[in-house]
């Protein structure tokens, strides 16, 4: 290319920037034993109560709250991103604020019916070792569709072009 | 338009490459980055110092157990230069685009007006 590209030129490279920022996103992947742990951890934790009684969940909810905790941590840093196997960290920027919007909206709710699910008087399920059953159906598609289901959620996430977010551009050659 | 809207550094399609998948990052890992453009471990480094001299790229290098390991991120600079950049290739093609517009549009004045 010369100090001024032609308008051909010009648009490949503007084509070929955008292509670089999508390949992005499909950088966020991380190794399989990651999965395996939150999900064998998640099965363990929801069914202790059926095995070791009540008092089973004295320990489970804290070793949920330590995993949680251990994994967010780990993200936000180079070395605990690359010990977890991603070789890369997203910007914020980069995600759309209506989707950040949604994801908050969702987890306070979530976060608000387990606190009222906590003082409400539970009935007692028909179904032995439903709880079980609960953590090899979560554990279960954690390990097997945690990558695919994170791939779905980025592709909503994905701020569009129009959105403006510093280094977005609009070529239209699309 | 003036050549200074372009930065020199960035007309080189591998450099605008590199900075532009960093662009959506907060940091990659070199060997992603390697595989990610398909460069050699060499030809990425020379194109890193380059940038790296320019203030564009930060590189930040460490282990991880016992494994040496390097961190690449776009610097604010690098994202100013790449933002200018970009704009001014997205005018060129604009105004060609416009002056194709134009061109059609005498093209397909009647005869008779002239």
């Amino acid at each position: 290319m010369t100090d001024r590209p032609t308008p051909a030129e010009a648009a490949r490279a503007l084509e070929e920037a955008e292509h670089r920022k999508d390949q992005v996103f499909s950088s966020v992947r991380e190794s399989r034993w990651v999965a395996v742990v939150f999900g064998t951890g998640l099965f363990v934790c929801l069914a202790a109560p059926d095995f070791f009684g009540s008092e089973a969940t004295q320990w489970t909810s804290p070793l949920l709250a330590v995993l949680s905790v251990t994994y967010a941590v780990m993200l936000n840093t180079r070395r605990g991103s690359a010990l977890l196997g991603r070789p890369t960290r997203l910007r914020r920027a980069e995600i759309s604020p209506r989707f950040a919007t949604v994801t908050r909206v969702v987890l306070l709710v979530l976060l608000a019916a387990g606190i009222a699910a906590a003082f409400l008087p539970r009935p007692d399920l028909p179904l032995p070792y439903w709880r079980t059953v609960a953590g090899a159906l979560l554990g279960g598609f954690l390990i097997v569709f945690g990558h695919r289901a994170e791939q779905a959620l980025l592709s909503f996430a994905r701020r569009g072009r129009t959105e403006g977010n510093g280094v977005g551009w609009v070529h239209g050659s699309r | 338009m003036a050549p200074a809207d372009f930065d020199p550094v960035l007309l080189d399609p591998t450099r605008l490459s590199i900075v532009s998948l960093l662009s959506g990052l907060q940091w990659a890992e070199f060997a992603w980055v390697r595989e990610s453009v398909g460069l050699s471990a060499s030809a990425l480094s020379k194109q890193i110092t380059t940038l790296g001299n320019h203030g564009y790229v930060d590189v930040d290098k460490g282990y991880v157990g016992k494994r040496p390991r390097t961190w690449l991120n776009l610097s604010e600079e690098g994202r100013a230069a790449l933002e200018t950049h970009l704009a001014a290739l997205q005018r060129v093609v604009e105004d060609s685009r416009r002056a194709a517009g134009t061109y059609q549009a005498k093209d397909e004045r009647p005869l008779g007006h002239g």
